[in-house]
């Protein structure tokens, strides 16, 4: 079993396939752009009681490939070419062979449906501004907004699409005002804002800690305890200074080694395998780290983890109460 | 109506917002002015990365997931960036995709940009797009890209195209970078610099290559977990694990036509500052609360 | 134009966004709302532009209509394979969210996107979880009597490796307290109804103590990230800006 639609490489002509710009490519694509939308125009006309187990269908096919291709024995490293042995092997090559392809549907498809939300986005905007409802003007912006990027855009990677001009558009000092346009837009406006929208946050957290963070309980005081010591380790400053510190206590200091390289007095005190050195802050840190921090994040983890495979399963078979056709 | 006089323990507990909001302001800008150079001690999971880059053969490829934008570029800039030089300075061909964000491409490329002209004005050949590194682009579906490059990278890249040394678009599978990749263990190395879940995503499901991941530092404690079980070579948290990057780089390319000390260097000194306030304003408001609670209890009895 | 100067309007409009988006700490106005309206624009417009330049493009469109080679190539043309045509109508069913008659439409490429990931959640579940569960694995009962582990500093590597392969006392008892917080975090999941057991009952309030520890640990990375970002955001005023771009310092 071999779909011709799977094939990556440049393959001789088939049902799935059609030489670039011939007629009987586009009108392959005509007839199948139009097959999809009868197929639309088929489900808006089916029943209702048909909704659920047609969303259910599609949704147990999609899942129904990578379990398959997780059970069944699927060839380690297949060299192109290589036959199948017998009929077992032959669905396993088929799964290995399918699993790009499947790849770039869902991109696709992903790519497709990331284009819902910009849609969303412009309905409730264009509306409002249309029936200039309150505060139409910044729906004019963001429509505006949306129209400047997207011509920039779109130019920028046009001019960069010739092969005379691509390879010089690589030095900034090459570039046409569309070229700079699109740097100014892009990363004068867009990125600068993204920086500063996201930085705010700064400020909410220390007031959040500021006003919220009480020591009123063992669970507080202990959230507490653990968040100081992290946060005295990121200071490198003071893990260094706290070292030096713990290091002078058991008597070692900064030293030049016999080679001429310098020796920190803590340096000196973790190669003497002293029993200061449980006593830095890197080594309280890393301790509470790997022994507290990492099992208690890991069981949060694997909560997160089962829960997401029981939700798995039931989105795949479509036992969801949401999933399936709407009522 | 008489004033109603507020105890200290009160007044330490209501800080107004703005004043609080403009110490922070102060404290982020001014040290900044005042750059000095700090001690540090690094990290064991920021080491790792480092001994992965520098260690990594200067035949083969790194793949690189760049998923962030300048929303995160304070750390995963400063992160990417010496990633960056590291490879340039040792030779190694990278490629380069993104699965969380459709900027995230053009950032990247924007940073490169930079730092090829960093090099030609420190008389360094600067690194050519197709013959040292190309951009695979974006992909929108995380799990499934992710999937498809641990079985069939040069399927899941083929119909990729970035503009070759003439200028002329051209498979990406077909560039000095990838035209020996044949699957995903070719590549020397998978380093992640990410922002976004796609970390999980890729430990899923990318297992037939080193793994490496440059994180935020929210991102840090959970992903830590996979650090110490093995599943990932090194891991850089944030904006200590860039300084400590940095730190190392200084110490193994001290010449002065190298650039090491870049985000690290230039934040990290404002953020001890910063955590410094975030600490003082956690005591004050616990100080407070308690000596108003005294002062309740001694009211009361 | 000058680029020196087209910098300086470039540098000084970022920062003029900057200062419009965060005059929201004062409190919710119209300069921050016109910025902030132009942000989700911008962004919205990259998306639109970066889905088809840097996806759609070249993994659908070309792929549909294959593509000939360059002037002067000798490599092949590559033939449209026109079947990927059809995702467009599964993809345009999406927009069918907003019809009040045919929105369970919408459902068919959202249901075959969300089994695409259900059917690869048992074997990422393993890859995600299985070599954490190995690593959990640790020896509690020590091998030797000796209480530290010794520094290898010195020794030669077989000594040094037959030190390592002991497990001392203090090894056993982190390793005990590591399991110990392993065990009564999840349980603290696990158990989320009302118990009776009194072993149970105590392991779910130590589990919820010990995640605190986890918690902790979070809170001051997250911290470090979102002061980082606001330096970041400092540095760009001050420093790029106006001590490097207007006053020309170095």
């Amino acid at each position: 079993m071999n779909l011709d639609l799977l094939a990556q490489a440049a393959t001789p002509p088939s049902f799935w396939n059609a030489p670039h710009g011939s007629t009987e490519l586009w009108t392959k694509i005509i007839i199948a752009f139009v097959v999809g939308i009868a197929f639309i125009f088929a489900l808006m006309a089916a029943p209702h009681k048909m909704r659920r187990p047609v969303v259910a269908f599609f949704t147990f096919i999609s899942g129904l490939y990578y379990v398959l291709y997780y059970v069944w024995p699927v060839p380690v490293a297949k060299e192109p070419g290589t036959l199948p042995l017998n009929a077992a092997e032959n669905v396993g090559f088929w799964l290995t062979d399918a699993l790009p392809v499947v790849a770039k549907f869902s991109n696709v498809l992903s790519g497709f449906l990331l284009g819902l939300g910009i849609f969303s986005l412009l309905r409730v905007h264009g509306r409002r501004l249309f029936k200039m409802q309150k505060d139409w003007f910044f729906s004019l912006v963001l429509i505006l907004s949306i129209l400047l990027m997207v011509v920039v855009g779109y130019w920028d990677w046009y001019t960069r699409l010739d092969p005379k001009t691509s390879s010089k558009l690589q030095d900034p000092a090459n570039w046409t005002s569309i070229n700079v346009a699109r740097d100014f837009v892009f990363d004068g406006m867009l990125q600068q804002m993204d920086a500063a929208m996201f930085s705010l946050i700064a400020f909410y957290i220390l007031s959040a800690a500021y006003r919220a963070f009480r020591v009123r309980s063992i669970e507080a005081t202990i959230l507490l305890a653990t968040a100081l010591i992290v946060i005295l380790s990121l200071m490198g400053a003071v893990e260094y200074l706290w070292g030096s510190g713990v290091a002078s206590m058991f008597g070692f200091h900064d030293t030049v080694l016999a080679d001429g390289t310098k020796q920190t007095a803590a340096e000196a005190m973790t190669a003497a395998n002293s029993f200061g050195g449980n006593f830095t802050l890197t080594s309280i840190r890393g301790w509470i780290q790997s022994t507290v921090q990492t099992p208690s994040i890991r069981a949060i983890d694997w909560g997160i983890g089962i829960g997401a495979l029981a939700m798995g399963l039931r989105l795949w078979l479509s036992l969801e109460r949401t999933s399936g056709g709407n009522s | 109506m008489a004033k109603v006089e507020r105890s200290l323990g009160e007044k330490l507990q209501s800080l107004p917002k703005p004043v609080l909001y403009t110490i922070l302001i102060l404290v982020t800008s001014i040290p900044q002015f005042f750059p000095v150079p700090l001690p540090n001690k690094e990290s064991k999971s920021s080491e790792d990365v480092f001994n992965l880059l520098t260690t990594i053969p200067e035949d083969q490829p790194v793949l690189i997931g760049s998923d962030w934008t300048n929303s995160t570029r304070g750390e995963s800039g400063g992160l990417f960036k010496s990633m960056i030089r590291i490879l340039m300075r040792r030779n190694i061909k990278f490629a380069i995709y993104t699965t969380a964000d459709p900027q995230a491409p053009q950032v990247a490329k924007d940073v490169i940009r930079l730092l090829n002209e960093e090099r030609k004005a420190n008389n360094q050949k600067p690194y050519e797009v197709w013959t040292d590194w190309v951009s695979v682009g974006y992909f929108a579906n995380p799990e499934g890209t992710a999937n498809s490059i641990n079985n069939n990278v040069r399927a899941a890249f083929a119909d990729k195209k970035s503009p070759d040394a003439a200028g002329a678009m051209k498979p990406v599978m077909d560039s000095p970078v990838l035209a020996n990749v044949k699957q995903v263990s070719d590549f020397s190395a998978l380093v992640l610099v990410t922002a976004s879940n796609t970390s999980n995503v890729t430990i899923e499901r990318v297992t037939k290559t080193k793994l490496a991941m440059m994180v935020t530092g929210v991102m840090g404690p959970e992903t830590q977990v996979y650090y110490e079980s093995g599943q990932l070579k090194g891991l850089a948290i944030g904006l200590k694990g860039c300084y400590d990057l940095e730190t190392m780089m200084a110490k193994k390319w001290p010449g002065k036509e190298y650039v090491n000390m870049d985000n690290g260097a230039k934040y990290y000194p404002t953020l001890h500052l910063a955590l410094l306030l975030l600490i003082l304003a956690v005591v004050a408001g616990n100080v407070g609360m308690f000596m108003t609670r005294k002062r309740t209890v001694q009211r009361g009895s | 134009m000058d680029p020196e100067l087209l910098l300086k309007i470039k540098m000084g409009v970022g920062v003029l966004a900057t200062v419009g988006l965060y005059s929201v700490l004062y409190r919710e106005n119209k300069f921050y709302r016109f910025w902030e309206h132009m942000f989700l624009g911008l962004a919205a417009g990259w998306a639109i532009v970066a889905l088809w330049t840097e996806s759609l493009h070249d993994d659908w469109y070309v792929k549909i209509v294959g593509n000939a080679p360059e002037a002067g190539s000798t490599a092949p043309t590559t033939p449209g394979y026109w079947a990927y045509v059809l995702l467009l109508p599964i993809g345009i069913m999406g927009y069918f969210v907003f019809s009040r008659k045919h929105n369970w439409l919408s459902r068919i490429p959202i249901g075959i996107i969300l089994g695409l990931w259900s059917g690869q959640q048992v074997q990422v579940w393993f890859n995600r979880y299985g070599p954490q569960m190995a690593d959990s694995i640790k020896p509690i009962l020590p091998t030797t009597s000796s209480f530290f582990r010794p520094g290898t500093v010195g020794m030669s590597p077989t000594d040094a490796a037959a030190a390592n392969s002991q497990v001392y006392v203090s090894d056993a008892i982190t390793n005990i307290i590591f399991l110990i917080t392993l065990l009564s975090a999840v349980s603290y999941f696990l158990f989320s109804v009302e118990m009776k057991n009194k072993f149970l009952k105590n392991m779910t309030v130590l589990g919820r103590m010990l995640l605190m520890v986890g918690f902790g640990a979070i809170f001051g990375s997250t911290v470090m990230m979102r002061f980082t970002l606001l330096i970041d955001r400092m540095y760009f005023i001050f420093i790029e800006f106006l001590k490097n771009g207007l006053f020309g310092g170095t």
